[in-house]
């Protein structure tokens, strides 16, 4: 079974949704609705199910917005900032983000697999 | 605001047999106890495994309950051995298999969720720190615990 199916069959069991609705491209907080308490369990079933050592403020980019601010308060790009603070994410995807600020929460299913990926390389 | 739970008192762990990095074992005898005091008393041995395993450093608290198997009968009564066994942590959350037993038998089995968070002024470190760490060991040496 692929990183991404696994993380679907998690996500599916803890949010009571079918894992066939659940693609690379699903937004968590915007799509799925998940909430902070299911962030929790959701770290907690990741690190059972991949054996990774999973830290919140990571792989849900909990601090995406104060880093960017930071970057432009220190006259810095933004995207090799967001590079730096969170390793699994590609420039692409970082693009991407970037792009997408203005429209709500960024984080997706695809950034999840990636952190797993990161940490089981 | 008086809070009457008709019980003696609220710790529902009698003794710590056993406790490493990933499971910890106790008991707990009943008298004509309600099944909900049984998960209680598991949901009360994760957290402190959960505790032990912050160094007392963190304030923990029951998140959730999955997939609670409960007892045929309605009460209760005698000793039971408490497992928990931790199954999953990151750096705010820990997943523990808990279980009572009796007589080999296995009555009760929850898996829950606890939630840690740093010490402030709802959850005063100066108070429950001590006095978690205070409890903890008092139940594995085998002396009262309040």
């Amino acid at each position: 079974m692929g990183i991404l199916e696994k993380i679907s069959g998690v996500l599916a069991d803890i949010l009571d949704v079918e894992a066939s609705d659940i693609e690379a491209e699903t937004y968590l907080i915007r799509d799925l609705n998940v909430e902070s308490i299911d962030m929790l369990e959701i770290a907690v079933s990741l690190n059972a199910a991949f054996n990774i050592k999973v830290s919140e403020n990571d792989i849900f980019l909990r601090n995406l917005r104060p880093y960017l601010i930071e970057a432009e308060d220190k006259g810095q790009a933004q995207a090799p900032c967001l590079v730096e603070k969170f390793p699994f994410l590609t420039p692409d995807r970082v693009q991407e983000i970037l792009a997408d600020l203005d429209s709500g929460p960024v984080l997706k299913v695809k950034d999840l697999a990636g952190f797993v990926a990161y940490q089981t390389r | 605001m008086t809070i009457r739970t008709g019980l003696k008192r609220f710790l529902l762990v009698d003794r710590i047999l056993r406790v490493d990095a990933g499971a910890i074992e106790g008991v707990r005898a009943f008298s004509n106890a309600p099944v909900f005091l049984g998960i209680e008393a598991m949901a009360q041995l994760g957290a402190l495994l959960v505790r032990h395993l912050c160094g007392f450093e963190r304030h923990a608290f029951l998140l959730k309950i999955n997939q609670c198997i409960l007892p045929r009968s309605p009460t209760l009564n005698g000793p039971f051995l408490l497992h928990g066994r931790l199954t999953g942590r990151s750096d705010s959350a820990f997943t523990c298999a808990l279980s009572a037993e009796q007589n080999g038998q296995r009555s009760l089995e929850a898996e829950c969720i606890f939630a840690v968070v740093p010490y402030d002024q709802a959850f005063q470190k100066e108070m429950l720190k001590n006095h978690y760490q205070e409890v903890f060991s008092c139940l594995k040496n085998g002396s009262p615990a309040s």
